[in-house]
């Protein structure tokens, strides 16, 4: 699985932003904030990869075990799908 | 073609209903435009298409003129530029910018303002003004000819000293907030949907205006002392 393509990341005001642009706009309407973890997550999702790999490159970065680092990419990869965002 | 000047800029509007040039009196101009848009059909049907709004008398010249104003903002960002949705006011030459969700009382908010500073308090721009950087790095916010249903609108670039965001409270109280608090606010009050280029522009000028800018929250009462409480915090005066 991948994001789809056509997202903007921006940090505006020290958060971090990904806005839709041409024709994923046109699907997606918002924006999306990325925090903690999210912002890895999305990063690895810029190509081909699976949850398994994105958690092994989470407990690279953070200080937290497998279960915790798991539980995170499941949600947050979910919310990505729900919103139709990912290719699979 | 319609050649207004906003925000320092000329701007050429090719364009077929009349009102359009009716609506942008004040702003127009003569020169080479800095950029031209082209109003089509298909714009204006999806103007219409996609309104939340209907006000009396709104005809196809009126789409058109929203058309022309999403045409215009997707360009601007270019110059340094973007639109911003929000009602901004002058107080003695430097301008306020609020935002807030409709039915909030903004426009309260701002007689309020009039009736409490008198001549001190001058309107810019009601609903859609245009903000840009200037040379130096100091945002300006100018009026443009869409200014909402109140019509407040002055052909004038003043100085933004701050943005306040306005909501509803028991009592009137102002807090700063930081450029992250201030954030998502603020990106909601701007215009999005474009190229990546632009977007990529837009958020790097709302990441400027951020650090800029002073920012506020104001829970605010219908009560004409919700201006005094939000002046003296904003100007310390």
């Amino acid at each position: 699985m991948r994001i789809v393509p056509g997202f903007v990341v921006r940090e505006v005001g020290g958060k971090t932003f990904a806005v839709a642009t041409g024709a994923t706009a046109k699907k997606f309407h918002g924006m999306i904030t990325l925090g903690g973890s999210g912002k890895e997550i999305w990063e690895a999702l810029q190509e081909e990869t699976t949850e398994e790999k994105i958690v092994d490159k989470l407990l690279d970065v953070y200080d937290v075990d497998r279960e915790t680092a798991k539980k995170n990419v499941t949600e947050f990869v979910g919310q990505l799908r729900k919103a139709g965002l990912l290719l699979e | 073609m319609l050649i207004v000047g906003i925000a320092g800029l000329v701007i050429g509007i090719e364009h077929r209903h009349p009102y359009l040039s009716k609506h942008c009196t004040a702003y127009r101009t003569d020169g080479t435009p800095d950029f031209t848009v082209t109003v089509t059909e298909e714009m204006i049907a999806t103007e219409k298409q996609n309104a939340v709004e209907f006000p009396a008398g709104a005809d196809d010249g009126y789409f058109e003129s929203l058309a022309a104003i999403r045409e215009i903002a997707h360009r601007l960002p270019t110059y340094g530029a973007f639109l911003f949705h929000a009602a901004v006011i002058s107080y003695k030459g430097e301008a306020i910018a609020f935002t807030a969700p409709s039915g909030t009382g903004k426009s309260t908010h701002i007689k309020n303002w009039k009736r409490s500073f008198g001549s001190d308090v001058g309107i810019v721009n009601g609903d859609k003004p245009v903000l840009r950087f200037g040379e130096d790095g100091t945002l300006f916010a100018y009026g443009t000819p869409w200014s909402g249903k109140e019509g407040w609108s002055r052909n004038v670039g003043l100085p933004l000293r701050a943005v306040v965001f306005l909501e509803r409270g028991k009592e009137n109280r102002i807090v700063p907030l930081s450029p992250a608090d201030a954030a998502i606010p603020v990106m909601n009050q701007i215009l999005l949907e474009s190229d990546p280029e632009t977007v990529a522009a837009t958020l790097t000028l709302a990441d400027k205006m951020l650090a800029r800018v002073g920012l506020y929250r104001l829970a605010c009462t219908p009560d004409v002392g919700s201006a005094v409480v939000a002046k003296r915090r904003i100007f310390g005066e």
